[in-house]
């Protein structure tokens, strides 16, 4: 148990692991609790980039362009991300207005963002791995378009009675949108990206390696 | 080989990053600069404490109205199971059912579930660890879905404004709402499962 390279603990459960190598696209689990402790992806940081890039290019339709139009009493009237959120800002409703914001557009574009920068190199050569691998992991806990888009749902129902409802073109860029963001969080493995780091005060560490063990 | 926690063995496992180090007290990973601990200090009292705000903020959400829907002059106030209801009674059970589980049932699961174990990591009798993961990574994946109501109200406000005539304005109980949200969220994060091994071995 020297050796720290060859161990391996798991996040949820602290057991002690042999880590072993694995064959392409298996993944490792936890023998006790079943935890996801690393795999072997088989995908190039090109093909991450390239999702990536596939939703910058709609970002611009998802936010902007209408996801339901409502006709009632021969007034048009549409709805898209921005605006409810912005709305909902006009009428004084700071914390809703900002979660939403958050989980439905902040979080899923800095999810976009930190892989784009992690995959095509950008943030190591700006020194910024560990910044944007503690961000990344953080938006994946809160990018939410897979709720957005059931509640899209919900919302078309509610208003169906009174007046005629619509789907916009917006909802066909934020369905590709959802699900690249899911691709995303399927392929995307921080583990390599973490090792890339080197460490700082590695001697000293080793130094104290007699002392601490049992 | 008896199973052997990382802690037995003066071990860290970086709780950001996943780094391997041996554990000195009040030291911060060589790799991300964070600070190193074997567990998540006080985890128990933080996620009791949260819970316990969570479930006050319960009442609010679910007794002021989340939505004031202006028609004609009229005004028309929804709580969260008001609204399911007019939903029911113009025949949409299938969307009924969605909001309830969303708006309703998550939180309120998500609220006993985390609060039973934390009750279990306290008790003195042995937990049933492998159950209460189960029960954990359930709540931590349908957490998020009781945002759905929230989305749902800023698409109505952007939707229905007509000034005077028909408008729909969110209500205090969405801020409760969000509230209940954000809390049971961070509750869960604050939870360290490690806890329940830790326990388990004594």
């Amino acid at each position: 148990m020297s050796d720290l390279h060859s161990v391996i603990v798991c996040p949820a459960c602290d057991l002690l692991i042999e880590r072993k190598l694995l064959p392409m696209r298996r993944h490792a689990h936890c023998p006790r609790c079943h935890q996801h402790l690393y795999g072997r992806y088989a995908f190039r940081p090109s093909q991450l980039m390239a999702l990536t890039i596939t939703g910058f290019l709609l970002l611009p339709s998802t936010l902007f362009e209408p996801l339901l139009y409502l006709r009632l009493a021969g007034v048009n009237s549409d709805a898209n991300l921005l605006k409810g959120i912005l709305m909902l800002f006009g009428e004084g409703e700071l914390w809703v207005a900002s979660l939403v914001l958050w989980c439905a557009v902040l979080a899923p574009v800095g999810l976009l963002l930190g892989i784009f920068s992690l995959a095509s190199g950008l943030a190591k050569r700006w020194h910024m791995l560990a910044p944007t691998l503690k961000a990344v992991e953080v938006f994946r806990h809160w990018a939410m378009l897979e709720v957005y888009i059931v509640s899209l749902m919900v919302a078309l129902f509610k208003l169906i009675d009174i007046a005629d409802v619509r789907l916009g073109g917006g909802l066909l860029s934020l369905g590709i949108l959802m699900l690249l963001n899911m691709t995303l969080l399927i392929l995307f493995d921080p583990a390599p990206y973490w090792e890339r780091i080197p460490l700082q005060n590695a001697s000293q560490e080793t130094e104290h390696d007699p002392d601490q063990r049992p | 080989m008896i199973p052997t926690s990382a802690r037995e063995l003066g071990l860290c496992r970086c709780h950001t990053c996943g780094l391997l180090v041996r554990y000195q007290s009040a030291m911060s990973c060589p790799r991300c600069h964070s600070p190193l601990q074997m567990r998540i200090p006080h985890s128990l009292a933080w996620s009791w404490g949260l819970l316990a705000l969570a479930s006050f903020m319960l009442l609010p959400a679910n007794l002021l109205p989340i939505t004031h829907f202006y028609n004609k002059g009229l005004l028309q106030s929804d709580t969260i199971f008001s609204g399911i209801m007019a939903l029911y009674r113009s025949k949409m059970s299938g969307i009924a059912t969605i909001v309830l589980t969303a708006s309703i049932i998550v939180p309120i699961g998500k609220i006993l579930g985390l609060g039973w174990i934390c009750w279990q990591l306290q008790r003195s009798k042995p937990v049933r660890r492998k159950r209460q993961l189960i029960m954990y990574r359930i709540i931590d994946f349908i957490g998020r879905w009781s945002m759905l109501d929230l989305f749902v109200i800023s698409l109505m406000v952007a939707l229905v404004d007509r000034g005077v005539l028909l408008n729909v304005r969110a209500g205090p109980g969405a801020t409760a709402f969000a509230g209940v949200v954000i809390l049971t969220m961070m509750s869960a994060r604050m939870l360290d499962t490690r806890l329940l091994w830790d326990k388990a071995a004594r």
